[in-house]
């Protein structure tokens, strides 16, 4: 009985131009793609992927920012994994400088001797003088 | 003719399992380069990170096993972080007249209510009106990505990153589980593995788990059979929307900040790590195992490329081309079972 209920119902939706759009395996039953092609798809991609990742390990490196928030600015430097910033400070007029931070408000403090495992940008924390 | 057949299927092999090759390929490189990168260090932070976007992975799988997909997911994730660091904090920016942080668990309950609420949303969107859940998702995204704008500019904070959280919560979240050497091992990675054998429970032990592969694999068949699809729609969703919501209370201690970019195409990682993970867009597929797998994959790769100090906005590039890759992977599994 369950089966002529279903098969009803798929006669129902037969004739309907508008498919369940939530339903992807309705445009996948649509392509008209031979698996070859297809194959040679996924090896040109991969290529692509080889190629990108050659270009990325032939231009390491990851840049630290720097924000003096006040202070003389400071050039963005390029450091590989596991380096630190080493000695960088910078200076303001009626200020010493603390030390770096990852934000603004300077409660994420930064350490010189911390290493760098990504593209960071610094923020200067000053005390008044 | 044998011949031919066999060259066919070595090929089927090579190219079905390409992604798993190019990673284990990528790992052999990283640790002749960098030895480090198979240390203790860097496979805890591996799995840290796994633990990290595992509940979000969780949510989305849900979504594509319906045959969806759900692209407002890190933008949720987002608007959860930033409302976990203006509640949980020590800085009183967004609410100036708080005069003390929110407990715990009241925050937590807050973020499940607006993860499910949004994630009921949208599957009452894709139920009810037959829209398509890219469509939807993407306005509902939007729509987040303003919510939190007005957010951060509440107060005092005038747009800028939440951070200052108390202790207690940086403490639950990112305290050690436990240390192997020197390395510790942070909370969340517990509470990631209690999330992962929730979902199990839930996709392979409940009523609803089964009937959200059912309404997966053939919608029609499903109603037919006397499942409420609408009703699986809708719950998958907030399913989902809860588990997002999750990942944001949680990354909001785990990266000490957060703001308007918080969450910035997560969805894309999330995504990939379950199309890599055999979660077929086809829908009515899908393991918790392959979730897992998928994600920890990817953060391999990812992890990998920071080893090697890969440009990070080369990564992007990186991460378009391996999705690319693995929803090219599943149609031709999907063809080939044709």
């Amino acid at each position: 009985m369950q089966d002529n209920k279903l098969n009803k119902k798929q006669e129902e939706t037969k004739g309907e131009t508008n498919v369940s759009p939530l339903s992807l395996q309705n445009i996948y039953s649509r392509i008209n793609i031979s698996v070859k092609t297809l194959d040679r798809i996924i090896l040109i991609l991969i290529l692509g992927l080889v190629v990108v990742l050659i270009i990325g390990l032939n231009n390491r490196g990851f840049i630290v920012e720097f924000d003096c928030q006040g202070g003389t600015s400071i050039e963005p430097i390029k450091k590989m994994y596991g380096e630190t910033i080493g000695d960088i400070t910078t200076s303001r007029q009626g200020y010493k400088f603390d030390s770096w931070a990852l934000d603004q408000a300077c409660t994420n403090k930064w350490s010189n001797d911390s290493e760098i495992t990504n593209s960071i940008k610094l923020y200067a924390c000053w005390i008044e003088e | 003719m044998e011949k031919k057949f066999d060259k066919k299927k070595i090929l089927d092999l090579l190219l079905n399992n390409a992604m798993y090759i190019i990673i284990a390929l990528l790992v052999v490189y990283v640790a002749i380069k960098r030895p480090k990168f198979l240390g203790i260090a860097s496979i805890i932070n591996i799995i840290s990170l796994t633990a990290s976007k595992l509940p979000m992975a969780l949510g989305i799988a849900g979504c594509i096993v319906l045959a969806g997909t759900d692209i407002s997911a890190g933008k949720i994730v987002g608007l959860n972080a930033c409302i976990t660091a203006s509640l949980l904090t020590t800085v009183y920016k967004i609410w100036p007249n708080m005069t003390a942080p929110f407990p715990i668990p009241v925050v937590l309950l807050i973020v499940l209510c607006v993860g499910g609420l949004i994630g009921l949303f949208n599957g009452f969107c894709v139920a009810q009106f037959d829209l398509h859940p890219y469509i939807v998702t993407l306005s509902t995204q939007l729509i987040i990505y303003g919510i939190i704008l007005i957010y951060m500019m509440l107060g005092t904070n005038n747009g800028m990153a939440l951070s200052g959280m108390t202790e207690e919560y940086k403490q639950l979240i990112t305290g050690p589980l436990f240390n192997i050497g020197t390395v510790r091992v942070p909370r969340y990675v517990f509470y990631a593995l209690c999330f992962v054998g929730l979902m199990w429970v839930i996709w392979n032990k409940t009523t609803f788990g089964k009937n959200m592969f059912a309404v997966g694999s053939n919608k029609v068949a499903a109603e037919v059979s006397g499942v409420n699809v609408k009703k699986t729609i809708m719950m998958v969703f907030t399913l989902a929307g809860m588990m997002y919501a999750i990942t944001g209370f949680i990354d909001a201690a785990r990266v000490g900040s957060a703001n308007a970019t918080t969450g910035l195409n997560y969805e894309s990682d999330a995504i990939s790590a379950c199309v890599i993970g055999g979660v077929s867009f086809v829908g009515g597929t899908g393991k918790i195992s392959g979730v897992i797998i998928g994600v920890l994959l990817l953060q391999v790769i990812f992890a990998g490329l920071n080893f090697l100090s890969v440009n990070a906005n080369l990564i992007y590039i990186v991460k378009g081309l391996i999705i690319l890759i693995a929803c090219a992977i599943d149609m031709r599994k999907y063809l080939t079972k044709k």
